[in-house]
């Protein structure tokens, strides 16, 4: 056997283990969530985790439904915003902005999309909270400002540069013979665009938006500021909002005298990554039975 | 051959003194001839000599590359091909172009070739597949995919693939069709369908088609432009170029001693 051979394997036997530690870890970080939010599984059914909304850690009750509540609506005002925003920017800047215009953007957004969170909650402090202040006066909902709008809307800001980036990076893929294709076909830009363009990067683009869910439904920080904290099922964009990641940031090393309150705690990061888990794996399947269509 | 020439004389593309420029850098130098309609056209030369450009400067794709400029004049059936009042898309409707690489879309051989009808509004379902059927016979494809019609076309093989790519840009009904290298990605067997073809739709369509093969344009074209560093070195009747090459750049080509 050559050196070459020998370095070939080496490097097959070595990337391949890092691949398997990786996947370890994730699951012995989901069994240790597990092992450590045990006691509070030992005294309350899943149901009654997952469906009440009762928070009373003094009193032994623990019902999550408000910070599940406030963790999807969150996600979902955020990307209903985001999405549709990003995916109009990102075409404009890849197939339609002039080179110059793109080439100088880029970056900014790519900058954007790597800012630390508790810049954009900072923001959202300033600027967000008064604005949605004013309009829940406006529309006969006083608040004090920090809602499920204002999260939302702070968590739209900070995915809207990373679908921008990654969905531009997917459009400028596209070869150019699909888009010569159309072209010659006697189709305008926007139906090249359209039908053919969106159509090659539809996979790349379900993984950005996927990206930014995963991404919205983790963000701590920044939602933590604006969202106003207060257990209880948010049932308008103006009710404040308690998301699972914030509660477990706020009072994760205090009041642990409670009993079991660590537990469920514990409970709420592993509901986080099961959920993201499960969210994740659900969009790939998608995505597999949609490309397989067209395999 | 001639008769066809005599049939109509007025050219189907003219160019006078055409020029493109990529940037500062002249790609197609001052070219100045006739294509004849019905007929087939082959432009050969080595790679780099300004074939693709000049082709593409027929139905304006080069639209696509910002830094590509004309000088001259390009005429279609005597309309000025970068006339400003031109509309690109009705021009490329008329002119249709395969590509060197097969590029069906990802969606089924019905939508393939039913997808310029459609962008011209039609929708009526007997309508479409009376035009499908039409075209994919015209490519000589019909019968090797009239049972999978709804099946994606990246299924089909390459030499497939490039007749459907053939049967779609007939299915606009164009009267022009450029075809850059459209064998190049192809076997010797499907090479051979697609140069069929081309005899079959001779008469039909005016062709033009770019090939880096000799024996290919001696076979399939009634006249050959040799092009060479963007100038236009020689061009007429394919077997008189061959045979009897009027300069010594095209005898030194097609006997193969550069390119
Ligand atoms: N998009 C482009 N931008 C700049 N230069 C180009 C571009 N496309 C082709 N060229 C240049 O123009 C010349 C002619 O190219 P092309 O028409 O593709 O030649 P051929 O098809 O005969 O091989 C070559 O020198 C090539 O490098
Ligand atoms: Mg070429």
């Amino acid at each position: 056997m050559t050196s070459r051979h020998i370095l070939d394997r080496l490097t097959s036997a070595v990337v391949r283990t890092l691949a398997f530690a990786v996947v370890l870890f994730a699951l012995a970080l989901a069994v240790g969530l597990y092992v450590k939010s045990r006691p509070v599984l030992y005294t309350h059914s899943l149901m009654q985790l997952l469906c009440t909304s009762a928070w009373r850690p003094r009193q032994g009750e623990f019902g999550f439904l408000p910070f599940i509540a406030g963790s999807i609506a969150v996600t979902s005002v955020a990307m209903i915003i985001a999405v549709p925003l990003s995916l109009l920017s990102a075409v404009y800047l890849a197939e339609y902005a002039p080179t110059r215009v793109r080439e100088s953007l880029k970056p900014i957004i790519d900058l954007l999309a790597a800012l630390p969170s508790v810049i954009f909650g900072i923001w959202g402090v300033v600027a967000i909270v008064p604005v949605v202040k004013q309009l829940g006066q406006w529309c006969g909902r006083p608040t004090t400002g920090y809602t499920v709008l204002a999260a939302g809307l702070v968590l739209a800001v900070m995915v809207l540069p990373l679908i921008i980036s990654v969905t531009m990076d997917v459009l400028t893929a596209v070869p150019r013979e699909a888009r010569e294709a159309g072209l010659a076909l006697g189709a305008t830009r926007w139906e090249t665009t359209r039908h053919i363009v969106l159509k090659c990067a539809a996979p790349g683009i379900v993984a950005a938006i996927i990206l930014a869910v995963s991404r919205a439904w983790g963000e701590t920080m920044a939602v933590l500021m604006v969202a106003g904290n207060v257990t209880r099922l948010p049932r308008s964009l103006f009710d404040p909002a308690y998301p699972l990641p914030a509660l477990i940031a706020n009072n994760y090393g205090e009041m642990m005298s409670i009993p079991r309150y660590d537990a469920a705690l514990m409970f709420a990061a592993l509901l986080l990554l099961v959920l993201v888990t499960v969210f994740n794996l659900g969009a790939q399947l998608l995505l597999f039975r949609v490309s397989r269509r067209w395999q | 051959m001639s008769d066809v020439l005599t049939a109509s004389d007025t050219p189907h593309v003219r160019a006078e003194n055409f020029s493109v420029f990529y940037g500062a850098m002249e790609a197609v130098r001052k070219v100045t001839l006739d294509i004849s309609r019905g007929n087939v056209t082959a432009i050969i030369g080595p790679s780099g000599c300004g074939k693709s450009t000049f082709l593409r400067a027929i139905n304006r794709m080069n639209d696509l590359i910002p830094a590509c400029r004309t000088a001259g004049r390009l005429l279609f059936d005597g309309w000025h091909i970068y006339d400003p009042q031109v509309d690109v898309v009705a021009l490329r409707q008329r002119i249709g172009m395969v590509f060197q690489k097969p590029n069906p879309f990802p969606k089924s051989i019905f939508d393939n070739v039913a997808y310029g009808p459609r962008l011209r509004g039609c929708t009526r379902r007997n309508e479409l597949a009376e035009i499908v059927e039409r075209s994919l016979v015209r490519a000589a494809l019909w019968d090797e995919v009239k049972d999978r019609l709804h099946e994606n076309a990246l299924r089909l093989s390459g030499g497939q693939q490039q007749r459907l790519c053939i049967a779609r840009a007939l299915a606009v009904d164009p009267e022009i069709l450029l075809m850059d290298e459209p064998t190049s990605a192809l076997d010797p067997r499907a090479t051979t369908r697609i140069e069929d073809l081309i005899g079959e739709l001779r008469g039909s369509y005016t062709i033009i088609i770019v090939t880096h093969n000799m024996q290919q344009a001696a076979r399939v074209s009634d006249y050959t432009a040799f092009f060479y560093e963007g100038d236009l070195i020689e061009y007429g009747a394919t077997t008189e170029l061959f045979s009897r090459p009027r300069s010594k750049q095209t005898e030194d080509y097609i006997t193969g001693r550069f390119g």
